[in-house]
């Protein structure tokens, strides 16, 4: 591979530009709140209360659809992240940055809703446990891609950069929950999350949790990468 | 704290972090448009 | 194959500077020393899981010295701009990677060879387990570490902070090789492998050979400008 066959990612610049504000942002707003109208009192009180951990089981159902939020929103930055290695087009530095941020608000936020989780049903806020300890890292890639970005003042640089950073980062977290796996299964005490079989009512809120935390992400990021090429134009005067 | 303190802490609390988050993105839009609404295309 | 006589050639370049002036060496060497004398204070001197505690130490300060190494080398390829002279020679970018990884795990290597020693001696705990296992837990550890450490130390020393965010971007990166390298170094030192070693060694061998190849397809990217 010669220097001649990697595109310049300069050449990105021209198309950025200010834009309107995407159409379909209005309806992903809209649905977003309808969402939450209906999760939350589904989740509060028409779920059934848990027969083994009580009331805090509720915290289940925004803290699963944040995590499945963290794990896609990193899957974006690592697709937005070979784009901007394989095309050069600033379009796919964007999504890839933008995702980055908003999936640190939802991982923060899983990290947040676990400990107040886990503090009454299990007795203890943290365990190194894979899943906990995978997420811990989760967050730690991401905000070492945050300051990453902080640390490069040249637009094509910092792309290119993060580009490898959410690459190496997003094949990373696999491996780290595999080897926690193994790492905790050396030790008796481990807490089990029970899987098997969710009453339907349960499953079904989870579900709505689920889409509206897709929905909701989904608007964040329209916002989002507009609101970065704005800043972007603004940055580098593209515009007389 | 019984079961319900922790659930509302973590609602609020993860409401308290989105709508800041929206909230500050959202600003910074507006603000973005302004300073950029009057610059016009090379 | 094209590519590897420049890689010999850059890593040769490397080790006959660091020869010459034993820039790195000395001051990472040092370094990692202090560290493990100290370490040695705090350090049970008997009971339970104190092998484990030791392999624990041992991979800190090995990753302080991988950590330190590679920022060096990476920051005297930037004094007097000899990575662009690197960059515009004929050699492939593989090969730059792969000569200043060689580099690289050879410096690592030698303060290794030197903290060990220093360690069992210290901290009076033998490889019971068999040198064999702990020499391998040390080169796959190792291997791991300075591969995603070149990577990153290319991009670090073209940052406002300089090699100061090396350690931020290799340790989560990091984690499962560290684990388990001090898994099997622990079981080197706690008298043989377990049941769980080999799997644990597979672990380091997929993880090197996967972020070998990534490490390889992305570094050309980090060059360019």
């Amino acid at each position: 591979m010669s220097t001649e066959t990697l595109p310049a990612l300069d050449e990105g610049l021209a198309d950025v530009r200010p834009t309107a504000r995407a159409p379909y942002r209005r309806l992903l707003g809209g649905a977003t709140i309808a969402l939450f109208a209906v999760l939350i009192p589904m989740a509060l009180l028409w779920a059934p209360m848990d027969a083994k951990q009580g009331n805090p089981q509720r915290i289940f159902y925004i803290h699963v659809p944040a995590a499945w939020i963290g794990f896609l929103a990193f899957f974006v930055v690592f697709v937005g992240s070979i784009g901007v290695l394989r095309t050069g087009k600033r379009r796919w530095d964007d999504i890839a940055s933008s995702s980055a941020e908003i999936g640190t608000i939802f991982t923060t936020a899983v990290l947040i809703t676990g400990p107040l989780w886990g503090r009454p049903v299990w007795g203890v806020y943290w365990t190194w446990d894979p899943r906990l300890t995978s997420y811990l890292l989760l967050w730690l890639i991401y905000v070492s891609y945050l300051v990453l970005r902080g640390y490069v003042p040249e637009p094509s640089r910092r792309a290119r950069y993060s580009a490898v950073l959410g690459i190496v980062g997003f094949l990373d977290v696999p491996i780290v929950y595999l080897s926690t796996r193994w790492w905790r299964s050396e030790h008796p005490t481990q807490f089990v999350f029970e899987r098997g079989g969710l009453p339907t009512a349960m499953l079904i809120t989870l579900l709505i949790g689920i889409a509206t935390f897709t929905v909701f992400y989904a608007y964040l990021m329209t916002v989002r990468v507009r609101t970065g090429r704005m800043q972007e134009a603004l940055d580098e005067e593209v515009f007389a | 704290m019984n079961g319900w303190g922790y659930v509302v802490a973590a609602y609020v609390g993860s409401a308290l972090l989105y709508g800041t988050y929206l909230t500050w993105l959202l600003r910074k839009e507006r603000r973005l448009e302004r300073s950029t609404g009057d610059l016009q295309p090379r | 194959m094209s590519w590897v006589a420049p890689a010999l050639t850059i890593a040769g370049k490397d080790l006959r500077l660091e020869l010459r002036t034993r820039d790195v060496v000395a001051s990472v060497g040092l370094f990692v020393l202090l560290v493990v004398v100290m370490a040695s204070f705090s350090f049970p001197t008997t009971g339970e899981g104190r092998d484990a505690v030791a392999a624990g130490v041992l991979w800190m300060a090995f990753m302080f010295a991988a950590l330190l190494g590679m920022g060096r080398s990476m920051a005297i390829e930037k004094e007097d701009a000899c990575m662009d002279g690197l960059l515009t020679s004929p050699a492939p970018r593989e090969s730059i990677f792969l000569g200043k990884l060689a580099a690289n795990l050879a410096f690592t290597g030698v303060v290794e060879l030197v903290i060990l020693p220093v360690f069992v001696v210290l901290l009076r705990l033998a490889p019971t387990g068999g040198v064999p296992l702990l020499v391998l837990a040390t080169a796959l550890g190792t291997l791991g570490l300075v591969t995603v450490g070149t990577l990153f130390s290319a991009m670090a020393v073209n940052t406002r902070g300089r090699e100061a965010i090396l350690p931020l971007l290799v340790m989560p990166v990091s984690i499962p090789v560290m684990i388990a390298a001090v898994k099997v170094t622990q079981a080197a030192f706690a008298g043989g492998a377990g049941e769980g070693t080999a799997a644990w060694v597979l672990l380091m061998v997929a993880y090197d050979a996967l972020f070998l190849l990534v490490a390889i397809a992305t570094f050309p990217y980090v060059t360019e400008g």
